[in-house]
């Protein structure tokens, strides 16, 4: 094996280029993807101007429930500044708080307690709009139940123990505990919140397809090395052409996972995502073969390199990325079966898979060794 | 010794050698001619084991090729037809890379004399950057790494010019006769076979190269 080792180094030393832009291509992807994933993300945020006339509870309540959302960009302004900017098409529109807006949520009143002014070219007024008055309807609610609540205890027991401060926060507390829109929700595997702070993209479901198109890229030595006339050389070697293969694929499989290790380092560094090794290995080991049984079934590149695209682009359909499948009565067990990323997402081995791809190499090797007999 | 013994191959119905026998000692260079077609190559790839005879057996000294075929495997040295090296890897690279798969092992200054013996001393360049001439000799050269009892090469100087066809041609005759190799040696070239072989085998219907051989006080053996 060490001798294979050898000669396999040699024929990549004269490919390191090509070697080095495979082999960190997966993690190079997956980090441009998210990168720019994020970068559009910011990008298409709403900017939005608030004014506050008055520097209240109420208001600054309204002003940090509108910094929450990972729709809108909120920025503090003054009238002045505020009503420039929206001229100059910088803010799509701005809201001002009106002097007396804390009394108008405690009386219940909503009337004329907003100003707002936009552009004709302010698409998102109306959204913005939309949810600055949900807001204030929360608030106001939440008012006009603490007074019910307060006239209630009065009525019913003469005493009054609870503030109206205290009600509210209570009413909050219990809005939050119990929000199913807060729950952790599992997605493939991935514990994920499902809170309002935009898209959470897994490093690795990005790197799985990365890996899986780079892998087969790699592997068209296979096409090469099966095409060369050097394989007849290989009848009076010590090492028979099956071997030297399977020692080859032993070998790029080792090299892969040497680099998955360090790109699970980098995403460990980067996004705080750990994976378990084992199913790392596994994966690794699935799609390397999995690539080598194909390529072998292969005698040009080119028909490699668009299958490996063709198959990506199934496998990324396949996991529901491009088409939802709820409404085309395709079960998601019988997907996720067919499907080899779905198990390693999940944080499991690909068995199934890696004991297909295993068998197949068997089959091989003993088809080879007919032919070489 | 290498004996042939009334083998014959066909591919489907058509049959390609039809019960040839000879034997090839120590020593002696073989020469195989024929038409294009005749058998040449089919017979030298069934000597060299990469094809099966339809009837028939070879043995090499006391090794049936049909049972000790991993044996026989270890004398044979073949140089096809084609140059079977890696373009992208330098003369001495390509001479280490089949020098780890070989059943013996040499030091680079072994693999560098087998190339010098042969005027093959750009050790160091890469193999697509040599001319037509050094590529067969180091296709030549790759085949001797392993230090095989019988050498086959078929049109081992095709395309090649004068100077490095006589050099090859002497390299070969040296092998035979100081390290007693048994050579076999297909070519179309009739100067170059009366000139290196001792014996002709003629392959093929037409009589044209059994009497141009006979007139030139070869010995020929025709199937």
């Amino acid at each position: 094996m060490k001798d294979v080792f050898i000669t396999r180094f040699m024929l990549l030393k004269k490919n390191k280029i090509s070697l080095i832009i495979w082999l960190l291509a997966p993690i190079a992807v997956t980090i441009a993807f998210l990168a720019t994933a994020n970068t559009v993300e910011d990008d298409f945020t709403v900017p939005v101007g608030l004014v506050l006339e008055e520097e209240t509870n109420s208001a600054l309540e309204l002003y940090e429930e509108m910094k929450e959302s990972p729709l809108v960009t909120v920025s503090l302004l003054s009238e002045h500044d505020a009503i420039r900017q929206v001229e100059q098409h910088e803010l799509d529109s701005v809201f001002i708080v009106k002097q007396g807006y804390e009394q108008a949520i405690e009386s219940g009143d909503r009337r004329n307690i907003l100003e707002s002014y936009y552009s004709d070219r302010s698409f998102a007024y109306n959204s913005v709009k939309e949810m600055i008055v949900s807001i204030i309807q929360q608030e106001t609610g939440r008012v006009k139940a603490a007074n019910t609540v307060m006239a209630l205890e009065k009525e019913l027991s003469g005493s009054q123990k609870w503030s109206k401060t205290e009600i509210i926060t209570k009413s909050n507390q219990i809005q939050a505990e119990e929000d199913l829109l807060n729950n952790e929700f599992r997605y493939l595997g991935d514990k994920f919140s499902s809170s309002n702070s935009g898209i959470e993209w897994n490093p690795w479901m990005i790197w799985a397809f990365a890996a899986m198109l780079f892998t087969l890229f790699l592997f068209d030595w296979v096409i090469k090395e099966r095409n060369a006339i050097v394989g007849i050389r290989f009848y009076f070697a010590k090492i028979k052409f099956s071997n030297y293969m399977l020692y080859s694929l032993s070998f790029y499989i080792l090299l892969l996972f040497i680099i998955d290790l360090l790109t699970a380092a980098a995403f460990y560094l980067l996004y705080q995502n750990s994976i378990n090794l084992i199913t790392l290995l596994s994966y690794r080991i699935t799609i390397c073969l999995f690539s080598f049984l194909l390529v072998c079934l292969i005698r040009k590149t080119y028909v490699s390199y668009v299958l490996a695209i063709a198959l990506t682009l199934t496998l990324v359909v396949l996991s529901g990325a491009l088409l939802p499948f709820g409404g085309i009565g395709v079960t998601k067990e019988w997907l996720n079966l067919l499907n080899p990323l779905s198990r390693f997402l999940s944080g499991e081995w690909t068995m199934e898979w890696l004991g297909l791809c295993l068998t197949g190499v068997l089959i091989w090797y003993v088809w080879e060794e007919k032919k070489y007999a | 010794m290498l004996s042939i013994e009334s083998i014959s191959k066909s591919f489907k119905r058509k049959k390609i050698i039809n019960d040839l026998s000879f034997t090839a000692e120590a020593g002696e260079i073989v020469g195989l001619v024929g038409e294009n077609g005749a058998g040449k190559s089919t017979l030298l790839n069934i000597l060299a084991t990469t094809m099966k005879p339809t009837a028939g057996d070879i043995y090499l000294n006391e090794s049936n090729y049909r049972k000790d075929i991993k044996t026989i495997r270890k004398h044979i040295g073949f140089v096809p037809q084609d140059i079977a090296i890696w373009d992208q890897l330098t003369v001495q690279e390509n001479m280490v890379f089949f020098e780890k798969l070989s059943w013996k092992n040499r030091s680079k200054q072994q693999l560098q004399e087998i190339c010098m013996d042969m005027s093959l001393d750009r050790w160091h360049d890469p193999v697509k950057n040599l001319s037509g001439g050094m590529k067969r000799k180091l296709n030549l050269a790759i085949s001797l790494i392993h230090d095989p009892t019988v050498l086959l090469l078929d049109e081992p100087t095709v395309g090649i010019d004068l100077k490095s066809r006589k050099e090859i041609g002497s390299y070969l005759r040296k092998q035979a006769t100081e390290n007693g190799k048994i050579i076999i040696y297909t070519s179309h070239d009739m100067d170059e076979i009366k000139e290196l072989c001792d014996r002709v085998i003629t392959i093929g219907e037409d009589p044209f190269y059994t009497e141009l051989l006979k007139k030139a006080g070869k010995k020929v053996l025709s199937f």
